[in-house]
This record gives C-alpha cells, sequence and structure tokens, in this order.
C-alpha cells in the first residue's frame, strides 16, 4: 500500500516513515486504489516493485514553475522505461505534484504539465501509452513538510507508480 | 388586537417582502436559520401606536422620534392583498432536515482577533516618523495620546479672536487629538513618501488601547492653539486676502466665470478673517467621518445648509441637503448624514465664531467634497 | 490629495453651477466653505440590550444584542460603545429617546430593540436613531421566525443598520464554503464545510474519503461546485445545498482532470479549467449538460476564470507570457487581454459581485498578497502580506474579501482571514480547526 515512499521510508526517520505511509494511503485513496493488493516484492528481485522504486528511482524533480526535464531526470526516465518494457505486466501511474510556493489551482495545472512531461517521455522509449495515466496533486501532497528550498525541491516531483494490472 | 392596529401599509410591505425573499427562505433546508418567515415594515408612528393605548408623550423636540416626512414611499393599496387577514405570511416552509450538531455558539460565533502573522519576522526598531497603522486616519498625523489624556472629539480651540502665530499653550485641561495617521497603511505596504521598508509589515495584534470617551464629550471648549498657525489676521480692509489657496483658487476661477460684479449689500460687522474660517473648517473637519460610508458616498460632494444661533452653535432643525454631485440621490443621502453629524457634533458647544460678525456666518453652505479622502 | 488643478475644477463648478449665492468672500447669502480634509474612524455606537417583552424572550433577546454588535464591530467601520457607560436605560422599545444622554457619551448612532417569543416563534423590532440630528434613522422593522432562526434574525437587523448608515449593502445574513483540514501538512484531510459568515453553524458537506478542493457557491447560494478526487481524476463536482448529492459535472472522458470550477453569473453554466496532455484550457458547459465550449486555446496555464457580473466579459489567469498573469476577455471568446502589469506573478483573479475591481492572488519576491485593481488593472492596491496568501472570495456588496492564509513550516496551517478593500480590518475568521479556499454565499434575504 505504501509502494512509492517505500524508498523514502527507508532513508528517513521512523517518524518520518510513519506519515510517509499515511500519504502513501491517502495517495492511493485518491489513484483509485492503484497498487493493487499485490506485496511489492524484495528490492534484489529485478522483476519488483520495490526494485523499480529504490534501484531505478521512481521520482524526477523539477525546477520552480518548471516541467522540463534535465538530463538527470532524463537517464532515471530512460531507466524507468527500460524496466516497463522487461515487465510488461505493469501499470504505471505518473502523479506531478509541486511545492507550495504557488497558487493552488495553478500548481494542479502546472502539476499535470510535470506528469505529462514524464509520460511523454516514457512514451518516447517505447512503452506503450496504453500502459501510462497521469494525475496531478498540485501541491496537496507534499513530501517534505519545511518551508525552504531543501524541502520544495524534493516535492516538485513527477513519481511513478507502478502496479501490477496488465492481465488482471 | 394588534393586529387590529397594524397599519394595511404594514401588511403590504410584509408581503412585499414575502414575495420577494419567502422564495429564498423556502429554497434551502440545511439550517434552521432559514426560517425567518417575514419582515414587516413599521412606521414610528405605528410602533406608538401599538403600545397599549398608551401614547408616548413627547416631551421635548428631540424626544419624540417623528418619522421624516417621505413622499409616502408604502405600496399604494392594492386589491388582492387588501383584505388579506395574515399580518404575518409565512411562505411554506419544507421541515429542515435532521441536522448534524451544531458546534457550540461560543465558539463559532465571533470574529477572532487578527492573529500575528506568523513567520513574519520581528520588524527593527523603526524611528522614522512615517504613517503606521491606526485605527484613524484623519488630516494631521497624531501621535497615540499619553495615558491619562482625555481624547476630545475634536481639537478644541477658540476662534473668537485671530490666532497670533505664537501661542502659548495653556497648560490646563489637555486635550489630544486621537491618534490618527493620515493614510490607510495596510499590511502590504509601506508608508508613502517613506523609504522602503522591510519586506514583512507587522500589525498590531490588537487595538491600541484608548481612553474611553465617556467624560470628554460633555466638556467645555478649552482654548488650545489652532494646529497651523496661520498669519496675524487682524481685520483686513481688502476682501480677500491672498494667503488661502482655495479662496485664491476660487477667486481667480471666478473671475474667468463671472463678469458682474459681487452685489453690493452690506452686511454689519467685519467679515470673518481668514483665521477664523480656516478654524471654522478644520473644527468641521475632525468631526467629519467619512470612514463608514459606502465607496459611492465617498465620491459624492454634498452642500448642507444651515443657520447657526449667536453662540456659533448649529440651528438643528435648519440642516438641509442643498445639492449634490457625483453620485445618486441614496449615496447623497448617506453622505448628508456624516456631514449632518459633523456639523451637529463639532458644533454642539458653539464653533467660536465671532459674534461682531455674525451677519456674515448667521448662515452657513458647508461643502463636504470627500474626493481627497478616497481610499486614503 | 487634493491637486491644484482639482481646486480649481471644484471651484470653476461652484462659480458656474451657484450663480454666486455667496462664495467666501462674497457680503451676501451664506458662509460659504468647501470641507476637503474628514477623518476615517469607526463610529461609536449604543446597542443596549434588547427588551425581552416576556421571559421566554430573555436569552434570545441578550443573544441577538450580542450577535448585531459583533456583526457591527466586526466590519471595522464601527465602534460599539460598552453598556457600563451608558447614561440612558431603555425599558421600553417605544420610550422617547434621551438625545441628549448619547450625545454625552459620543453614541452617534443608538440601536433600540426588543424580542417577543410565542410559541416557539420570535418577534424582533429595532430602530436605529441617528443621535446627534435626533432623528431615526429609516422606519422601525420587525422580523418574525423560530426560534432557532435567531441568529439570522440578529444579523437582518445588523444589516439593516449597516446599509442605512454606510449606503453599502449588509453582508451578515451570509454563509461561507470553505475546506476544513485536518492532519499533518504531508497527510491532509479536507472536507467541504459550510457555516454563518461569521463562523457560526458549522456543518460538514462531505466526509474525508476523497481530497476536495476550492468549493463555490452558485448565484442564488443554493448549490456548490467543487473539484474532488473521487474517481481518482480531480474532476469538478456540483451539489445541492438541500440534499447534498455530488454528482459530476458532465461525462468526461477518463485522464482528463477538470478543476477549478465557478459559475456564470446566470447560474446557468460553469466555466472551468481541463487538462488535456499536460495543457490546461478554460471550458464552458450548461449545468443541465450539452456540449462544452472551450473558451481559450494556448499551450499555456489557463486557470481561474471569472465572470464580470454582467456575464460580458471573463478574468482568468494565464502563464502564456511566461509567468501567471490575469488577463480579461469577451465572455463570448476574442482576443485576451493582460490587465496585471507590475512585477511578480498574478493569480485567481475574481471579479467583484459590483463590477469595479478584481480582486486576485499576487506573488513577489517569496511573498503573497492579496490585492484589489480596476477592471482594466489600473488602481492595484495590495491589502495583505504574508508567507502565503491567496485565493481571494468577495462578500456580496463587494467591499471586503475572505481569503485563505497559510503559516510556514512544517507546522504550517490554513486559516481564513478577512480585510476590508480599503486595507483595514484584517481579521482571523473564527473556524472549528483548519481552514482554507472560503467563498462567500450571496445573501440570504
Amino acid at each position: 500500500m505504501t509502494l512509492r515512499f517505500r524508498a523514502s521510508a527507508l532513508l528517513l526517520s521512523a517518524a518520518l516513515a510513519l506519515s510517509a505511509c499515511a500519504q502513501g494511503n491517502l495517495s492511493n485513496d485518491g489513484a483509485g486504489g492503484i497498487g493493487g493488493p499485490g506485496g511489492i516484492g524484495s528490492a534484489s528481485d529485478p522483476t519488483s516493485i520495490a526494485f523499480f522504486n529504490q534501484s531505478i528511482g521512481d521520482r524526477v524533480l523539477f525546477a520552480v514553475d518548471q516541467s522540463t526535464l534535465s538530463s538527470e531526470a532524463q537517464s532515471i526516465l530512460a531507466a524507468q522505461a527500460q524496466w516497463l518494457l522487461s515487465n510488461g505486466e505493469y501499470l504505471a501511474l505518473v502523479e506531478g505534484h509541486a511545492d507550495e510556493q504557488g497558487t493552488r489551482e495553478y500548481n494542479l495545472a502546472l502539476g499535470a504539465r510535470r506528469a505529462s512531461a514524464v509520460r511523454d517521455y516514457l512514451v518516447s522509449q517505447g512503452v506503450p501509452a496504453s500502459r501510462l495515466s497521469t494525475v496531478s496533486y498540485g501541491k496537496e501532497r507534499p513530501l517534505e513538510i519545511c518551508s525552504n528550498e531543501a524541502c520544495y525541491s524534493q516535492n516538485r516531483r513527477a513519481v511513478t507508480v507502478v502496479s501490477a494490472g496488465a492481465g488482471v | 388586537m394588534r393586529r387590529s392596529l397594524y397599519a394595511s401599509t404594514a401588511i403590504h410591505a410584509a408581503l412585499l417582502l414575502w414575495v420577494a425573499i419567502g422564495d429564498a427562505f423556502s429554497r434551502d433546508t440545511v439550517t434552521p436559520e432559514f426560517q425567518v418567515t417575514g419582515v414587516t415594515i413599521m412606521s414610528t408612528a405605528e410602533f406608538e401606536a401599538m403600545t397599549a393605548g398608551v401614547e408616548p408623550t413627547p416631551v421635548a423636540i428631540e424626544t419624540a422620534p417623528a418619522p421624516r416626512p417621505q413622499p409616502a414611499p408604502e405600496p399604494e393599496p392594492e386589491p388582492a392583498p387588501e383584505p388579506e387577514p395574515e399580518p404575518e405570511p409565512e411562505p411554506p416552509q419544507p421541515q429542515p432536515e435532521p441536522e448534524p450538531p451544531t458546534p457550540p455558539a461560543e465558539v463559532t460565533d465571533t470574529i477572532a482577533p487578527p492573529a500575528p502573522p506568523s513567520g513574519a519576522p520581528d520588524l527593527p526598531p523603526d524611528d522614522r516618523p512615517t504613517a503606521r497603522p491606526a485605527d484613524r486616519v484623519a488630516p494631521l498625523p497624531a501621535p497615540a495620546p499619553e495615558e491619562d489624556v482625555e481624547i476630545a472629539p475634536e481639537v478644541v480651540q477658540d476662534l473668537t479672536e485671530p490666532a497670533p502665530a505664537e501661542t502659548v499653550t495653556e497648560a490646563e485641561p489637555e486635550t489630544a487629538p486621537e491618534e490618527a495617521t493620515t493614510e490607510i497603511v495596510t499590511e502590504a505596504e509601506t508608508p508613502s513618501g517613506g523609504p522602503l521598508g522591510p519586506a514583512a509589515s507587522v500589525r498590531p495584534t490588537a487595538r491600541p488601547n484608548r481612553p474611553d470617551p465617556v467624560e470628554t464629550a460633555a466638556e467645555a471648549p478649552t482654548p488650545t492653539p489652532t494646529p497651523d498657525p496661520a498669519p496675524a489676521a487682524t481685520p483686513d480692509p481688502t476682501p480677500e486676502p491672498a494667503a488661502d489657496p482655495l479662496a485664491d483658487a476660487i477667486a481667480s476661477a471666478v473671475a474667468e466665470a463671472v463678469s458682474e460684479p459681487a452685489p453690493p449689500a452690506q452686511p454689519s460687522g467685519p467679515p470673518l478673517s481668514n483665521a477664523a474660517r480656516d478654524g471654522f473648517r478644520v473644527a468641521v473637519s475632525s468631526c467629519w467621518n467619512v470612514g463608514s460610508l459606502s465607496t459611492e458616498a465617498q465620491g459624492t460632494t454634498v452642500v448642507v445648509g444651515f443657520d447657526m444661533d449667536r453662540g456659533g452653535r448649529p440651528v438643528e432643525g435648519s440642516l438641509n441637503l442643498v445639492s449634490y454631485d457625483g453620485g445618486s440621490q441614496s449615496a447623497a443621502q448617506q453622505a448628508y448624514e456624516a456631514a449632518r453629524r459633523a456639523i451637529l457634533r463639532c458644533g454642539a458647544n458653539g464653533y467660536g465664531l465671532p459674534a461682531e460678525s455674525y451677519d456674515h456666518w448667521r448662515q452657513v453652505e458647508l461643502i463636504f467634497n470627500p474626493e481627497g479622502m478616497r481610499l486614503r | 490629495m487634493l491637486t491644484r488643478r482639482s481646486l480649481l475644477r471644484t471651484a470653476s463648478a461652484l462659480a458656474a453651477g451657484s450663480a454666486l449665492p455667496g462664495l467666501a468672500f462674497a457680503q451676501t447669502g451664506p458662509l460659504r466653505l468647501e470641507i476637503t480634509e474628514g477623518v476615517i474612524e469607526p463610529l461609536p455606537f449604543a446597542i443596549p440590550s434588547f427588551i425581552a417583552r416576556n421571559g421566554g424572550a430573555a436569552d434570545a433577546a441578550a443573544d441577538i444584542t450580542r450577535v448585531v454588535a459583533a456583526d457591527l464591530r466586526g466590519t471595522g467601520l464601527f465602534r460599539q460603545i460598552p453598556e457600563s457607560s451608558h447614561i440612558s436605560t431603555v425599558t421600553s422599545f417605544d420610550a422617547p429617546i434621551q438625545y441628549n444622554d448619547w450625545r454625552a457619551i459620543n453614541a452617534q448612532a443608538l440601536i433600540i430593540g426588543e424580542v417577543e417569543e410565542s410559541g416557539g416563534r420570535l418577534t424582533v423590532r429595532f430602530r436605529l436613531f441617528d443621535v446627534f440630528s435626533g432623528q431615526p434613522l429609516g422606519e422601525g422593522l420587525q422580523f418574525v421566525g423560530a426560534r432557532e432562526g435567531w441568529r439570522r434574525m440578529a444579523h437582518n437587523v445588523a444589516d439593516q443598520v449597516y446599509e442605512r448608515i454606510t449606503g453599502e449593502g449588509g453582508y451578515f445574513d451570509t454563509r461561507v464554503v470553505f475546506i476544513h483540514e485536518e492532519g499533518p501538512k504531508n497527510a491532509r484531510l479536507k472536507r467541504i464545510a459550510l457555516m454563518d459568515y461569521d463562523g457560526a453553524n458549522v456543518q460538514f458537506l462531505t466526509d474525508s474519503r476523497n481530497l476536495v478542493l476550492a468549493p463555490r457557491f452558485s448565484p442564488t447560494g443554493d448549490r456548490i461546485i467543487y473539484t474532488s478526487y473521487e474517481s481518482g481524476q480531480p474532476r469538478v463536482y456540483m451539489m445541492d445545498v438541500a440534499n447534498l448529492t455530488p454528482r459530476p459535472l458532465e461525462a468526461i472522458s477518463s485522464g482528463n482532470m477538470t478543476f477549478s470550477p465557478r459559475f456564470t453569473p446566470d447560474g446557468g453554466s460553469v466555466v472551468f479549467s481541463m487538462e488535456q496532455g499536460g495543457n490546461s484550457d478554460i471550458y464552458r458547459v450548461s449545468v443541465s449538460g450539452g456540449s462544452r465550449v472551450q473558451l481559450t486555446n494556448a499551450p499555456s496555464i489557463e486557470t481561474a476564470p471569472s465572470f464580470s457580473p454582467d456575464g460580458s466579459q471573463m478574468v482568468f489567469e494565464s502563464d502564456r507570457s511566461g509567468g501567471q498573469q490575469i488577463y480579461v476577455m469577451p465572455a463570448g471568446g476574442g482576443e485576451p487581454r493582460r490587465i496585471s502589469q507590475g512585477t511578480g506573478r498574478y493569480g485567481t483573479p475574481v471579479w467583484s459581485p459590483r463590477g469595479d475591481y478584481i480582486a486576485f492572488t499576487k506573488q513577489e519576491a517569496g511573498r503573497f498578497h492579496i490585492g484589489v485593481m480596476r477592471t482594466n488593472g489600473s488602481e492595484e492596491r495590495l491589502l495583505t502580506a504574508s508567507f502565503l496568501d491567496e485565493g481571494p472570495t468577495w462578500a456580496p456588496n463587494g467591499r471586503v474579501l475572505m481569503f485563505t492564509r497559510e503559516t510556514a513550516g512544517a507546522d504550517g496551517a490554513p486559516a481564513v482571514y478577512s480585510v476590508d478593500i480599503s486595507g483595514r480590518n484584517l481579521q482571523r475568521v473564527a473556524t472549528p480547526g483548519m481552514a482554507s479556499d472560503p467563498s462567500w454565499s450571496p445573501r440570504l434575504s
């Protein structure tokens, strides 16, 4: 249930991990239950969701107000695309997020732009569009909660949430 | 029996209002608040008639509330609703749905005082004499009064004598003008003219404490210096010294606009000095509160005419709206009422105009032009 | 403030208009003086406790007096003179007014009222007096209603007083729909809630299962439109206040986000943003269904639409110039015209119900402001400044704004504030917890 936050939870304190779990639950509600009942497997299994989240990296970050992909982001997404191509039974939902330094509705639109940029890149790498969807959370689901650039930079993100879906 | 005492006009008004608002009330069922069912307009006379047969005795001119003469604002007779026997028609009310419990009233029924903006840095002490947030905006900035200085409704002054440029202040019962700034300072801005301030502007968390004005209103005029030292205005043979920019401007405008000479009538007594006129103007200004007026009324200039008694007090019943400009009639009415309050309140103890010039100020017309006060 | 030019203009008008009945120097006729300087200060008023005509009305009389006084004080335009300072005691609603007693304590307005209870119904009467002129201001009024409706009757009394003194429409008998928030910053739960404008009578319209954002009232106050994640995607829903049943605004193919809805002034249509392939544009659709009409068509973000009260124009924000700015376009389509001209970013424009101003959020140098400007972008005036202010909504009289203010940091929390369009009287609105995204209803009566 807490797929996309597991990676960061491992790195953070226990307290933060708790809130991240809560957030993951909420997010899954919002995303209509994507994530499914299955486990995420072991990070040592290269076909597992855990491997995708931790070893490949499930997220890319953006500059203020931007939705263009940095070269670092592009290499992460290229690896994501490779993984999706070799694990064809998974679907991916790309969540777009913004930091809190913006108005609510603009940030929703900005998050959609970011999610769309990631989706387009994955498609350009050969992932079938039918396996990809997007959603924007704007500034509604911050990952980090401080009010300075250290946190903002982590919140301006697009997260690829993979789930076992195809063939179900 | 009360019913029989209701004027039919009241019933009409209720019906009209019911038609106008009943629908709105019946449409919503979410709160019990929606059960206000009717509004009856009653005149003062009707209210008086309702009081168990006892007529209130009119004691003095200002104690018996008389309805202002109005050109029959009540709806004219309509045949259909006339026989309607129900004085308080109720719109059909849907039953209110079972409600989620409403929270206790004491936590929800007030607007809390502003919380200090958190995250705003404390401002460094700032000694610059710039405008700052205050509850009052006035022509001249006034510091917050010392704690035990009474606040006068106006800066009391004596206008009978031309004010010399330097008058020694009598130390006696001091009044201070209420704390005021010369402009509204919002949270977002630096006072005009000042250097750029810090990015944050911290508002006071509560209104400044002020002495209760109760004791001051009945106070007798106390001589204090006029705020603007006027040139020693000894009675001047020339009707208009060129010192007054307004009069100056008016004079030149009039010279353009009019060719015929002023009428030759000769009222007795010396004309009013500039200082006396300025003092009069300042005195009225200090009571002219435009803050509670609508934005439209704040854009409406009204001319108010009235008579004065020999003591320099406005004659209460003589006030009238002479003309207005720049707004609708209802805006003019609000503007007139504010002007009327100013004239009567600050003139309650007399404006201190020189008695020997009474002929020159027996009748007054004041032009209240709020143009410069808008969004100050 | 008064320029020499305007002085001259005034003088010319005087000279031309009045055939010289006597200017300052004329020797006959009235003394004529122009007053151009006044004061702006709260008007002192006295409101003796309303008289209870019978025992059953005692509580209601006290409560109603309290709410009327709080309404007036809360505007910042009025200052209440405490009852302990009163000289006169009002024992009868119809007793002659002792004006001199009220003048002596500098009460400029006096409100007298009485309450009668009969069979669970209340009758509330009041009269308003202009103390210094010794006259009633308007006629006496009477409200009759169920006992539970006492707050609305009190608000109606206050609305009347406010209107009679200011000439501006009152805004006390109104409600606000907003988002109630709970939980830590990274796991917020949000619910749509409704309250009286002063924070009383809070009710929840949704539970916290689905993330909900930015509810807005219909022009008649009977419907609410908002964005919900109920389907997994942000999508616009509409709800009747009477039955609280949400329904999607229209069937939209999956994958498209719709958000930022607002009713048109006639209540018959909704404008909103829809995102397709990362690009957001503004559309309009009838509330009764039918096809949607695309109003903007640009590769940039177009959102936060709001109509002028006459329905002829639409204001919205767009980042087509590189950053958020405010644009106005004809309602039926046409070339948008940028009206925000200052530095910084401008968003969430909302047209005043009076049509004279547009309120907005401005972001500049790391701070947020609520501001107002004329509909052509002139006379910009910032009213607030904080770490994060956003999303103004107008009181129905176009003189007061509410907005969201959020504090910074890990414990940052949103609250609803109100401010006068002059920038005065900034206040926090009492809400039961964290609150955001207020939308002001029209007058209920």
